[in-house]
């Protein structure tokens, strides 16, 4: 039962996999541009949540990590003329190397105090990305990246982004069901008893805040590369909100739930918001909702909703 | 039941994504126009007309309408209404990049007009670019527009950065001054318009030196800091390429601690920053700018002030003439291409003499730059029009000023 059910639930996802794939067919193009926000912002969002709902860390440096995934994108194209595509490798080891620095340094307070570190190190790097103008160009930003032939074309950048994202949320969906990721939850749940256990904390949260930023950077080089754009509001401190909304909208206790968090915010921001001049007012009225309300998010709630019609209790908050 | 549970989750997602989809078709609406041959043309003036350059805003969407009004009570273009989106990029190039691209692929318009903010200009040209549309900056002025960035469906009606700055060295050559300051704000425009003054002066003047270069964050504040620290450097004289709202924060605060009566000092005072000073408005000081009503002796500027001052009761300032000229040269390319179509209309426009408010004018083929003036004077009250404006005014004509074509054509193949 407990196979055929895992089985089921990867045809769910290779399903909805495809049904992403066919969307240059049915969407109009204009369109696109919001599905692939949409995809960007979901493994974005998945990256931080390793860190915020399997290992209980809340970080405000994630907008600093996604930043400099894009800038590695527009920096290799303008000053080595490389193509941009380079920066998507590049991006990967820039954002570990950069989360394994500022993680080691923030890792060494807790709770509140490790968060006000992150912020702190993140507003660094978005000041030397807005002061540097030699180098980053500033206030400007970097437009009009030229991309290779074979990305020209919406539909062609959407299904690039597309498929990397998929293989990325692939990674990140194995190391949270990893031995590695059920420490991660043992930590969340009880630090020092996971001590206890013998495992070593802050290596593991290191190594969980490395990790996330390396995806996070990741995330922002194919921002880059879609957008064929990188700006220093990128990693404006504010920034950090939107994948802390979208974990709290999806759900931070499940793998998926930052994917639909996702859908949700990005077409929330298209349709509601969108039509007024106070859209974060009425984004931040609907998160109100959510925490007070369904503070599973919309997961927990399908979950319940599954759970009483079956009448079954819901099951337990589990490694991811 | 795990299974049970994802399918439960597809059908959430799924009707979502419809609902989503269908709002969203509902919102925007009208994609599905005939753009091409008949009906109105639709064209979409995008600015910023909110944060720190919101003072220009304003005056671009009065002219622009204005012009589009004209246009329509004349017949409209190819017999065509001419229908105008107005659109706000509020200083913030995502929003333009998102709203430029919105205007194309969902409202189909023929041409935009562009923003304020070179750097929301930079953003939105390539958008242009990509979507092959025709885009006229007017108020945004960054070299790099037609030179760097630069794509065929780019057009710049007022004076470039380059332009600017050259022509400010020109004018303030014979000025005896040997220690200069340079304050400007801290991006695109900021930069590029202090360095081809800079470079100008160092070739005109050899004997001139830089003293001290601040460069204040767009919207800055308190410019207290960067006011004593140029003060501190001893100068004899400061260059400034601040702006609307800036500008008059500035001025006021350079006020207080004596500033201009310890140096010569000269920047933007176009005419909405002095209306907004009025009396604080520091008499004597040099101001530069691209298109002061006051300035500009043409048949075709006294009816259009008249006009302005009507519907909108207060002079017409320099974001307006030119904004206003960016409608008119897009009409005027339309009717000689016989089509909105792109590519025939660029073809129309490139060496395009074109009659402006500021008289006539060429497009050069190279870079789309239209070949406009830079205008500079001394502040001086004005009782007649209620605001400071200028004496002694110069005005230094674009071929003088303007890149040369093989300095167009290396930027550009960069």
């Amino acid at each position: 039962m407990k196979a055929l059910a895992a089985h089921g639930s990867r045809l769910v996802w290779i399903g909805l996999a495809l049904v992403a794939a066919l969307g240059p067919f049915f969407l109009r193009e204009i369109e696109l541009f919001t599905a692939s926000r949409i995809l960007i912002l979901a493994l974005w969002a998945t990256s931080l949540n390793l860190l915020l709902g399997q290992t209980g860390l809340v970080s405000f440096a994630h907008a600093a990590y996604f930043g400099v995934g894009a800038y590695a994108v527009a920096l290799v194209w303008e000053h080595l003329g490389w193509s941009p595509l380079m920066g998507i490798p590049l991006s990967v080891p820039l954002g570990a190397l950069l989360a394994f620095v500022s993680g080691a340094f923030a890792l060494r307070a807790v709770r509140l105090y490790f968060a006000l570190l992150t912020l702190a190190l993140s507003q660094l790097v978005y000041v030397i990305v807005f002061q540097w103008y030699s180098f980053t160009r500033g206030d400007n930003g970097i437009h009009g990246i030229d991309m290779p032939e074979f990305l020209n074309g919406t539909a062609n950048a959407y299904w690039f982004v597309l498929a990397v994202m998929v293989v990325a949320m692939i990674a990140l969906r194995v190391i949270a069901v990893s031995p590695f990721g059920a420490a991660l939850v043992a930590i969340r749940e009880n630090r020092q008893r996971a001590a206890f256990l013998g495992i070593n904390v802050k290596r593991y949260e290191l190594a969980a805040f490395t990790i996330a930023g390396t995806f996070a950077a990741l995330a922002g080089a194919l921002f880059a590369v879609f957008n064929r754009e990188a700006y220093p509001n990128l990693l404006f401190w504010t920034e950090n909100s939107v994948p802390i909304f979208i974990i709290l909208i999806g759900g931070m206790f499940r793998f998926w739930g930052p994917l639909i968090g996702a859908v949700v915010y990005v077409l929330l921001e298209e349709t509601v918001a969108g039509q007024t001049e106070y859209s974060h007012f009425i984004l931040g009225a609907i998160l109100l909702v959510i925490v007070l309300v369904i503070p599973g998010g919309i997961e927990g709630v399908g979950e319940k909703v599954v759970a009483r019609f079956r009448k079954q209790p819901a099951e337990v908050e589990v490694a991811a | 039941m795990k299974l049970r549970k994802q399918t439960f989750l597809l059908v959430v997602v799924v009707l979502i994504g419809l609902l989503g989809s269908a709002c969203n078709r509902g919102a925007v609406g009208g994609g599905e126009q005939a753009a091409d041959e008949e009906g109105p043309i639709d064209v979409a003036l995008i600015t910023d007309s909110a944060g720190a350059t919101s003072l220009f805003g304003v005056s671009n969407i009065n002219a622009v309408k204005m012009a589009v009004d004209e246009l329509n009570a004349d017949g409209g273009v190819l017999d065509r209404e001419v229908n105008l989106l107005v659109r706000d990029s509020n200083s913030d190039p995502e929003l333009g990049v998102k709203l430029a691209r919105e205007a194309i692929l969902e409202d189909e318009v023929s041409a935009i007009f562009g923003p304020v903010s070179s750097a929301v200009a930079v953003a939105m040209t390539d958008v242009a670019e990509q979507n092959q549309t025709p885009i006229f900056f007017h108020t945004s002025n960054t070299q790099t527009l037609t030179a760097e960035n630069f794509h065929k469906y780019a057009f710049q009606v007022g004076p470039n950065t380059t332009m600017e700055g050259r022509g400010n060295a020109i004018a303030l050559q014979d000025e005896p001054y040997k220690r200069w300051a340079v304050i400007a704000p801290d991006y695109e425009f900021g930069h590029l318009q202090s360095e081809a003054f800079i470079t100008k002066m160092a070739e005109l003047n050899p004997d001139a030196e830089i003293v001290k270069k601040v460069y204040p964050a767009l919207g800055e504040k308190d410019f207290t800091s960067f006011i004593t620290s140029i003060l501190a450097a001893k100068p004899d004289a400061v260059y400034g390429a601040l702006f609307a709202g800036d500008l008059v924060t500035f001025t006021k605060q350079a006020q207080d601690l004596g500033f201009f009566d310890k140096v010569f000092f000269t920047s933007l005072y176009e005419t909405d920053s002095l209306s907004a000073l009025g009396n604080d408005a520091p008499l004597g000081v040099r101001g530069y700018s691209r298109a002061p009503f006051y300035a500009i002796d043409t048949p075709e500027i006294e009816p259009f002030i008249a006009e302005y001052r009507e519907r909108y009761d207060t002079y017409p300032s320099d974001w307006a003439i030119m904004a206003y000229d960016a409608v008119k040269l897009w009409a005027a390319g339309v009717e000689e291409a016989g089509t909105v179509e792109a590519d025939p209309l660029v073809d129309a426009l490139e060496g395009f003499e074109f009659t402006s408010l500021r008289g006539p004018v060429t497009i050069r083929e190279v870079d789309h730059q239209a070949s406009v003036p830079v205008y500079s004077g001394i502040v001086t009250e004005n009782k007649e029009v209620g605001f400071p404006t200028w004496t002694d005014i110069e005005s230094i004509p674009g071929e003088e000023v303007w890149l040369s074509e093989e300095e167009v054509t290396q930027l550009q193949g960069n």
